[in-house]
């Protein structure tokens, strides 16, 4: 058992870091980038970007969650299996490197907002339990996905495929719109409403929706052929 | 003694049936050969035995213990599979670095000594992209991870396959070499034959999905001959006797007898005699006239 604990986190981790890495310098570009363009930023710059920050890094890390994790199940599942390994301890596998992809972003965010206390800080930690369950939300999705496309080959390729298309084009406009109309205060303003409650049931949501779908995960691909 | 079984193996694809009820023991500290043609279902049954795909109906177990979804029996187990283009095989996907570093991560066995000295014998380009390697490099690949596997049971398929006459000749070596140093059990599927012929203990013959036969190489090289001469001697020479893969050309007549035990070749008569080499053998006995035959 240890064995197999160690193999997985050793291959598993080096995925986790990887994703951590790309979330925190395509947040990093994006704080930058959305930065040049607001006066808040310009008069102080730490004191918001500081706790800006794990809020994109929430956005980012979803897409790249999306990204790595659909490409790392389609490559590694298979090669996995080829290497004598049980579909079981495959699907285990992915499904935790997702879950320890957001556990990571979790704990970064959570602690640059504890450790930068301010009004943004507080707003974030309010919605903590929110955007960890929407990550999570995001991760069932993509188990979902990988799964359809081992499970189904082409056609799921092609149904993921459009399923995405459709997704990045919903973000997008919902992204363009947010900007046209404040992102950062509009989004805070529009969150500060949702009381701790509906937050936690998000979570429960995201978290029991992200076993659920590893569920599936397993339960489909139980008899994967490697070819 | 480990033993490796497949019991009534059968495997379909949709209405398409591969394997028919295959059984086949596999047996710890020989090198098989596994010869079949082109879709013989020598991968599927490969594939099967090492659990990397399912049977439709059958078991595998090894020593008893079924092998599907059992983790104490996989790790006994390698299955080298041929690298297919993009698209087939995601490992194609993959840096040989990469590719390596997953097997050495998950194969219990793993010998980064010997891994690290087959990359240097065959000039493996670690930061290559598998697909964009040689066929004969793509190769490679798979026999490191074979022979650093150390595997107990450990399955090669097609691993000549791209290789030149040199590289073939340095794989055969070596595979004798770890053989004789470890006693593993190595299951070598291979359409180059004429190579191969003197690395194997035993051969697997699969023919149309399924096992034609298994017997040891010696044993079956022994008791096949190549009968020619003119056609009414030779008919009257293998009367009684299995014959595969008749061949007429006028008046004359070439064939090649099995022998089962007890039989031998009638004396008297004016044939040739020759024993002919696995290779052909494995024509007299896949070819399109091979069907078998008792002489009338």
């Amino acid at each position: 058992m240890m064995r197999v604990l160690k193999r997985n986190v050793i291959f598993w981790g080096k995925n986790v870091l990887l994703n951590l890495g790309y979330s925190l310098v395509g947040t990093l570009l994006l704080i930058i980038f959305i930065g040049t363009g607001n006066n808040r930023m310009h008069q102080n710059f730490l004191s918001f970007m500081v706790p800006m920050f794990p809020y994109y890094l929430f956005m980012v890390g979803f897409f790249v969650n999306t990204i790595m994790g659909q490409s790392n199940f389609r490559v590694y599942f298979r090669v996995l299996l080829s290497m004598g390994i049980t579909r079981r301890e495959a699907t285990a596998g992915f499904l935790g490197s997702l879950a320890a992809s957001n556990l990571g972003i979790m704990l970064l965010a959570w602690l640059i907002w504890a450790l930068v206390p301010g009004e943004l800080s507080g707003k974030g930690l309010q919605m903590f339990s929110l955007l960890s369950g929407v990550l999570f939300v995001t991760a069932g999705v993509i188990a979902i996905c990988g799964t359809v496309v081992m499970r189904w080959g082409k056609i799921g390729s092609i149904v993921t495929g459009i399923f995405y298309m459709v997704l990045g084009g919903g973000w997008g406009f919902l992204l363009s719109y947010a900007i046209e109309k404040g992102l950062n205060e509009g989004f805070l303003i529009w969150t500060a409403d949702i009381s701790q409650n509906i937050c936690r049931r998000v979570l429960a949501v995201g978290l029991g929706g992200f076993l659920l779908c590893g569920v599936f995960a397993a339960y489909t691909l139980r008899k994967t052929e490697v070819r | 003694m480990s033993k490796l079984a497949g019991k009534g193996l059968v495997k379909r694809y949709g209405t398409k049936e591969v394997l028919h009820g295959v059984s086949l023991e596999l047996e710890s500290g020989k090198i098989y050969g596994l010869i079949g043609r082109n879709g013989a279902g020598k991968t599927t049954l490969l594939s099967i035995l090492t659990a990397q795909n399912p049977a439709t109906e059958g078991t595998v177990t090894l020593d008893g213990a079924p092998v599907w979804e059992n983790p104490e029996a996989l790790r006994h187990l390698c299955f080298a599979r041929e690298m297919l283009p993009l698209g087939g095989n995601t490992a194609s996907a993959l840096k040989v670095k990469e590719y390596l570093r997953i097997a050495s991560t998950f194969l219990p066995g793993w010998d980064q000594e010997m891994a690290d000295h087959l990359i240097k014998l065959f000039g493996m380009e670690m930061k290559q992209q598998i697909s964009k390697l040689s066929r004969g490099m793509q190769s490679m690949v798979t026999i490191i991870v074979a022979l650093a596997s150390k595997a107990e049971f450990t399955f090669l398929d097609e691993p000549a396959a791209g290789l030149d006459v040199v590289a073939r000749e340095q794989f055969y070596r070596i595979l004798m070499e770890e053989f004789s140093r470890t006693g593993r059990t190595f299951v070598v599927s291979t359409h180059i034959i004429e190579e191969a012929a003197d690395v194997f203990e035993e051969v697997i013959l699969v023919d149309q999905g399924k096992v034609l036969l298994k017997e040891e190489t010696q044993s079956l090289l022994e008791r096949s001959f190549h009968i020619s001469g003119h056609k009414e001697q030779v008919q009257a020479a293998t009367k009684g006797l299995e014959r595969y893969h008749m061949e007429q050309m006028g008046r004359s007549m070439g064939v090649t007898v099995l022998l089962n035990p007890g039989q031998s070749i009638p004396e008297g008569y004016e044939v040739n005699l020759q024993k002919p080499s696995l290779q052909k053998l494995f024509i007299a006995l896949t070819g399109e006239e091979g069907k078998s035959e008792e002489g009338e």
